[in-house]
């Protein structure tokens, strides 16, 4: 076998088996989700093509609204939140106060328990008798305070928030704290030389320099809004009510409990299509503010 | 850094008062980092001695401490959320998917970064799309898929689903670490009469090692802590990773309404990954820290 044989051959072997497992089970079913959107199907019976009427039917349903109307909030209320929480800790930690160590780590833990134990231990704070929230409340008197948490329309989105900061904010402050630390000394003493103060120096340098970390960052968390599923599901499955609902509940609920195959499908490239889109917002709005000093 | 720019800057107050400003504002630093330490810590330590509780003690006070040791309460954890098989199934479920994906990808990462072949471009970018595909897209049409082949409720079909998640992100990470091994080293090898899988297996995978093992961490933190896939691709409880078998424990408590369980549930699972974490602390924050791609 001449040389060259031998590339071609070592070339089909070894893309062959990463690309079918990949086309079989990612693009495949990536590709059937949009033509099943056009369908209305039980999963059964023959399907009945629609057209796009699966997705006029979704922007009249009020409980989708509502879904999208959560994902909005969880990608600005929590990321905004997040981001200033991590840049404020990330901030204060990386001059090497006493404990900076102590504080990275702690502010790090939650983001490696998986989304359900994170559900399951929030549950048991907010819960309205057993729960630690209400406890601290009466225990300090404020018994008027003490509400059910999750069982309320108007709090439950707030909550849920809550607890995507209290997992990744301390994330994200390391990953910051890591940037910051490339950042040349030599910077801060020529701002430092040009009277510059400690607003000036975080506001012109500082975020300036981590700025691609910050990009990364916003594009994470705005995706990670947009298919909220875990933490949803096991905190309300989506309730009281579809207060809570999120798209990927609603997509769930829709096709493995309700048996609408066609709806559930067009929420889900409802998804996609806002995942593609702010991927490239980010990538190409934000890709044009990086500075290089 | 900042402490120098402090002291350096010309005065105009009187020293005292500069350094009582300082002060304060230290006091003020302090008092927000342990309000957040307070705000990370407590719910775990609660959750934990919690756990420990009777049903009726769970109900009586939040924060009463246990009047004796349920320990029964984890047994009975342990038998009705079937988490020792929730916990083989994860391992199960996360390594055999690794370990194959990181194969397929590095096999594939090698190709396409070494030789230079028709189409070997649009490969590329056909496996990084894969990394921009939500997972949702795909779960409804995965379900029929695995259903027509045959493979519902069973652990390869899982397995492969996962493993096949896993390819194009580390395709991705793999072909910028493989591009980065010097060229020279791969045909001086080849003139010395290596085979080109020789040259893949001796010399450009272990120079590619921490390329493959930040993919490796990532892509099993992924599987570790999946959901929705396992929630629609599993019915079996024997067949649950520990995730869906925890969000399965809590479901079974609207009927129950035996809350201590659930506790004692969240603890085991929790507790192991807390003691790893102080032992491993360093060298986990690192990881994690590497790659901050997948989502």
């Amino acid at each position: 076998m001449t040389r060259r044989q031998e590339r071609a051959m070592l070339t089909v072997l070894f893309l062959l088996p990463g690309l079918l497992v990949y086309t079989i089970f990612v693009v495949w079913p990536g590709l059937q989700a949009f033509w099943l959107s056009l369908y209305n199907w039980d999963g059964m019976s023959p399907a009945t093509y629609v057209g796009l009427g699966n997705f006029l039917k979704l922007a009249k349903d009020t409980l989708a609204q509502k879904a999208i109307l959560n994902n909005a909030f969880f990608l600005i209320v929590p990321t905004l939140i997040t981001l200033v929480l991590a840049l404020l800790f990330a901030e204060l930690i990386r001059g090497g106060i006493k404990g900076s160590s102590f504080f990275q780590v702690v502010f790090f833990f939650p983001n490696l328990l998986s989304m359900v134990i994170v559900g399951i231990i929030w549950l048991f704070v907010f819960s309205p008798n057993l729960g630690l929230l209400n406890g601290v409340l009466r225990g300090v008197g404020l018994d008027g305070l003490a509400k059910p948490w999750l069982g309320v329309p108007g709090l439950v989105v707030p909550a849920i928030s809550f607890v995507m900061v209290w997992m990744a904010a301390g994330y994200y402050m390391v990953l910051l704290i890591a940037a910051m630390k490339n950042i040349p000394v030599e910077l801060y003493e020529a701002a430092m030389l040009d009277g510059a103060n400690w607003f000036q120096d975080f506001w012109f340098i500082t975020i300036p320099m981590v700025w691609d970390v910050l990009r990364v960052t916003i594009t994470l968390l705005f995706l990670g809004a947009i298919q909220q599923f875990a933490l949803v599901w096991v905190m309300t499955e989506g309730g009281p009510n579809g207060a809570s609902e999120v798209l990927a509940t609603f997509m769930y609920k829709n096709a493995f409990r309700y048996f609408n195959i066609g709806y559930g499908s067009a929420a889900a490239v409802v998804m996609f299509i806002l995942v593609f889109f702010f991927s490239l917002i980010s990538f190409r709005w934000m890709s044009r503010r990086s500075i290089e000093y | 850094m900042r402490a120098m720019t402090e002291a350096k800057r010309p005065t105009t107050q009187s020293y005292d008062l500069q350094k009582a400003k300082r002060w304060a504002g230290n006091i003020l630093v302090y008092l927000l980092l342990v309000c957040w330490t307070i705000l990370v810590i407590f719910p775990l330590v609660w959750l934990v001695y919690s756990s420990f509780k009777s049903n009726k003690e769970l109900y009586a006070s939040v924060w009463g401490l246990p009047s004796r040791l349920a320990w029964d309460n984890f047994a009975r954890a342990w038998e009705k959320g079937q988490l020792g098989w929730g916990l083989l199934n994860s391992l199960f479920y996360s390594v055999v998917s690794v370990a194959i994906a990181d194969l397929f990808a590095a096999m594939a990462a090698y190709v396409l970064s070494r030789l230079n072949f028709r189409g070997g471009r649009a490969i590329f970018y056909y496996f990084m799309a894969g990394v921009f595909i939500p997972t949702s897209l795909t779960i409804i049409p995965t379900y029929f898929l695995l259903r027509d082949m045959g493979l519902m409720d069973s652990r390869l079909g899982l397995t492969l689903v996962y493993t096949a998640w896993n390819v194009p992100f580390g395709v991705f990470v793999l072909y910028g670490f493989f591009k980065t091994v010097p060229s020279e080293i791969l045909d001086a090898a080849l003139i010395d009469g290596a085979s080109e899988f020789g040259v893949f297996w001796r010399i450009v995978l272990p120079l590619g090692q921490s390329g493959l093992v930040a993919v490796s961490i990532l892509n099993f933190l992924w599987v570790w802590n999946e959901l929705l896939y396992a929630l629609v691709l599993v019915r079996r409880a024997a067949l649950r990773p520990l995730p869906l078998a925890l969000a399965a424990l809590k479901a079974s408590t609207y009927l129950s309404g035996d809350w201590a369980v659930v506790f004692a549930g969240a603890t085991i699972t929790a507790v192991p990954l807390i003691i790893i974490y102080i032992l491993l602390q360093r060298q986990i924050v690192e990881g994690a820290t590497m790659g901050a791609i997948k989502g």
